[in-house]
């Protein structure tokens, strides 16, 4: 089988076959659930970190009995993937406050165990995150994380070492370098890999050991290099909410764009930026997660986040931005209605859209509003 | 950019109304009449009037809400800034610092309980322009007001939902980029301590605020004016405390409406004069009531209590219907929190800024809902706590649409409050400010048939 479909094939399952070879041997996995959450000590403690998704639910019936008409249909998508058995081969879970959908997994998980729907690991923790920047916060931040790293070492009966965080820091921002070069390449005129491939692959770094996605990368981005792209299809941007569903990216291409890059928690903000290799690893860690490419999460930081994406729509010199948020996520929700006023001020055009999650969900409605967004970039 | 909206300007009609209703309390006559004249406001009038308690009482609310609508129209010709700020933000050190408040949520709620024609235009307003229609109608009618040209227009944004709200700090960004003014960010720290690291964190984000506001204005934190406006903020906890021990009488001597005067002295004037008069009389008025057997109801069918909102359209018809059927109002969750008590040390400006911030940091919304649900500090246990104080019979949540945080744990919450302690729940899906979610009739029928059919089986 050659890279890309190992990597694609990968990200198509919960339950994978690298975390079966893993579990086979007897390894540990810990499940996190966003970008705020340093998964580098829980790969220095020898346990394989692996970021939780919705894909694969079909329903939201367990998790409606626990969360809100209001609360976003990704994060019940969580929890009924832990309902339903698919989240069973977890040893651990960490989840973050990263938005108040998520924060409230820590509370609807714990119930649905306790009712007995849905399944929960032994080591269960709740990692609390500032929205505000400063020393005050970060040592905030620090002192968490070591809380998190006592818990680990006390459950697992393992050491993290500095030694060990060193170590996994050069193999993440290995991995880090390698997907910025992989969206290098979808800069490039004749475009040799879809937005929904690259989507597959970005989940598949989450959930796989990191060592071994790195190899299978840098297999493929030999062959990409030798591939002739795709030319002449308008070239689109993606924004917006969590998204590891390659099937609305899939819908998106289908209708004869090509999606070249994005500013995604499952895309480019979540690799971003590296881990500084010449610093105290621990807090080089922390200061990178709490300073990465910011989620809306963080308040009073629109322009760094425009920054960001507007450089990456520029590099890949895309034709039209899609800005899509979830039902309920009034943090992109917001945002996307200032990223419609700047980058239309700059001659971008952008398409707001807010959707459910879920296996092609709002699929007409999405196909019918792209057909006429992608009409208005052809002119 | 959308069109501004015409019509007369909401903060000096409001300002315009307040003013009217100031002066010598109507007699009872009087305030019929003024039903009869005035079919629109009937509802609002009947609520805050008609009871002579209750009247004496309301007159204060006016002039709190004149002089904060006062403040607010006179800012920019005094050569004040006005800031921005979030309803679990407690303005006592913009008084100090001269700085005027703009409270969105005050301005939904005014409009929404009190105007007959209600909050619905700016709600929408902020939805033509792009926000989501799911994002908290407490801030969409306020903030919507402010973007249809209709109220001043602050200088800055205090955005202290952080960590407790994301719809609510979303809305304040929003706001700062929208009109390209500063922001400040004020963050609860993920979970509660009353002294430790968390507590420390907090006041820490309560200075760099006092350090913008500072650099806003131009003017440094004056010493003198800090301690007036904090022993103000220390006479006002007295009576707050004070008010809550009467509450815990059998039967409960202060009316449900008051819960809207309350809101207005611990949202609109903390650390002023006209607050603490106002809290003064709210406690004088429920202390006499107490002395005689007064209670609101001479038999209390039931002792309820709101674990969050309430609802506030209508000319206040929830707090009337409550009373009218029995049902004491006891807990709702904007006024409830009187068990927390707080030191006011005013020895030194850190003493008082320290105090200032535990007191923000204890502010509902930011101390129950910033972690976990059942952690130390937290929602559960503060509920439990006023149950067991306040003697109640059941507890009811009116979940308003935009509030995803506790629409995120409210069904896990209510399980867990049935099981520790044995009374009955209700979950309602509604929206505070906005009948047209749930029409506040229908409210009223599930409200009654839980307390027939479940609450007093």
């Amino acid at each position: 089988m050659e890279a890309i479909e190992r990597l694609t094939e990968t990200a198509k399952t919960l339950f994978n076959p690298y975390i079966e070879g893993w579990k086979d041997k007897g390894g540990k996995v810990i499940g996190y659930t966003g970008t705020y959450i340093p998964e580098e000590i829980i790969y220095a403690a020898g346990i394989l970190p692996y970021r939780i998704g919705g894909r694969e639910a079909t329903k939201v019936t367990t998790a409606d009995i626990y969360y809100g008409p209001v609360n976003c249909s990704y994060t019940k998508c969580l929890l009924e993937n832990a309902a339903d058995g698919r989240l069973d081969f977890l040893d651990g879970a960490i989840i973050a406050n990263e938005c108040d959908h998520m924060r409230r997994l820590f509370d609807t998980w714990r119930r649905a165990a306790k009712d007995g729907n849905a399944y929960i690991p032994s080591f269960f923790e709740y990692y609390g995150v500032p929205h505000s920047r400063g020393e005050h916060a970060l040592k905030i931040l620090m002192d968490e994380t070591q809380r998190i790293i006592k818990n680990l070492e006390g459950h697992f009966g393992v050491k993290i070492t500095e030694d060990g965080l060193g170590n996994v820091v050069k193999v993440y921002n290995k991995t880090r370098m390698l997907l910025k070069e992989l969206y290098k390449l979808r800069t490039k005129d004749e475009v040799p890999i879809t937005g929904t491939e690259t989507l597959g692959i970005v989940v598949a770094s989450t959930v796989m050991p990191k060592n071994e996605f790195n190899k299978l990368l840098k297999d493929l981005l030999g062959e990409l290099g030798k591939k002739k792209g795709v030319s002449g299809r308008p070239r689109l941007m993606i924004v917006g909410s969590v998204n590891d569903d390659v099937e609305l990216v899939r819908l998106i291409e289908d209708l004869g764009a090509v999606v070249v890059a994005d500013s995604l928690c499952f895309g480019a903000r979540c690799f971003w930026d590296l881990v500084e290799e010449d610093e105290d690893p621990l807090r080089a860690i922390v200061n990178r997660y709490f300073g990465h490419s910011p989620c809306p999460r963080m308040y009073g930081e629109y322009s760094t986040r425009y920054g960001f994406l507007r450089d990456i729509a520029k590099g890949a010199r895309v034709d039209g931005v899609i800005a899509e948020n979830i039902r309920f996520c009034d943090l992109h929700g917001a945002e996307n209605t200032l990223y419609r006023r700047d980058l239309e001020a700059e001659g971008i055009p952008i398409l707001g859209i807010e959707r459910q999650y879920g296996p092609l969900a709002d699929a007409g409605r999405i196909r019918t509003r792209v057909q006429a967004f992608l009409e208005r970039i052809r002119g | 950019m959308k069109k501004k909206l015409v019509e007369p300007n909401i903060d000096f009609a409001s300002w315009s109304q307040y003013d009217l209703l100031s002066g010598a309390t109507p007699t009872t006559k009087e305030v019929e009449g003024t039903i009869k004249m005035l079919p629109e406001f009937s509802g609002i009038l009947k609520t805050l009037y008609l009871e002579p308690d209750i009247r004496e009482i309301s007159m204060q609310f006016g002039e709190i809400s004149k002089f904060w609508f006062r403040n607010l129209i006179n800012a920019h010709k005094e050569g004040k800034k006005i800031a921005l700020e979030n309803f679990n933000f407690p303005p006592a050190i913009l008084y100090a610092m001269d700085v005027v408040p703009l409270m969105p949520e005050g301005i939904t709620s005014v409009l929404s309980i009190m105007h007959p024609r209600g909050v619905y235009r700016f709600l929408d307003y902020c939805v033509d322009i792009g926000l989501p229609e799911t994002m908290c109608t407490a801030q969409r009618g306020g903030v919507g007001a402010i973007f249809s040209g209709l109220m001043e227009k602050p200088d800055m944004v205090l955005n202290m939902a952080s960590g407790s709200c994301d719809t609510n700090s979303k809305i304040f960004d929003f706001v700062s980029e929208y009109l390209h003014i500063p922001f400040c960010n004020i963050d609860a720290p993920p979970y509660y301590d009353e002294d430790g690291d968390m507590a420390r964190y907090y006041r820490k984000e309560y200075r760099k605020m006092v350090s913008f506001l500072e650099e806003q204005t131009g003017n440094k934190l004056d010493e003198d004016k800090l301690r007036k406006v904090c022993e103000e903020v220390k006479k006002q906890d007295e009576y707050i405390a004070e008010i809550y021990e009467l509450r815990k009488a059998v039967p409960n001597p202060l009316p449900a409406v008051c819960n809207l005067v309350l809101f207005g002295a611990k949202f609109l004037a903390v650390g002023t004069p006209v607050g603490t008069k106002t809290l003064k009389t709210v406690y004088e008025v429920t202390k006499e009531r107490y002395k005689k057997g007064r209670g609101v109801l001479p038999e209390e069918r039931v002792r309820a209590g709101f674990v969050y909102l309430s609802h506030f359209t209508r000319g206040g018809e929830f707090w009337r219907w409550m009373e009218g059927s029995g049902i004491s109002l006891l807990m709702e969750g904007l006024s409830l929190f009187g068990h927390q008590h707080f030191r006011m040390d005013t020895s030194t400006v850190d003493t008082m800024l320290d105090g200032l911030a535990d007191q923000a940091s204890n502010r509902v919304m930011t101390k129950q809902i910033r972690g976990p649900y059942d952690y130390p500090g937290q929602w559960l246990e503060d509920i439990i706590t006023l149950y067991k104080d306040l003697k109640l019979d059941c507890v009811i949540y009116l979940g308003t649409l935009g509030c995803k945080n506790t629409w995120g744990c409210i069904k896990v919450m209510m399980k867990a409050i049935e099981e520790e302690v044995g009374i009955p729940t209700l979950i309602i899906q509604s929206d505070t400010w906005d009948d047209r979610v749930t029409p506040w009739p229908s409210i009223r029928d599930q409200l009654e048939e839980f307390v027939g059919t479940v609450v007093l089986q």
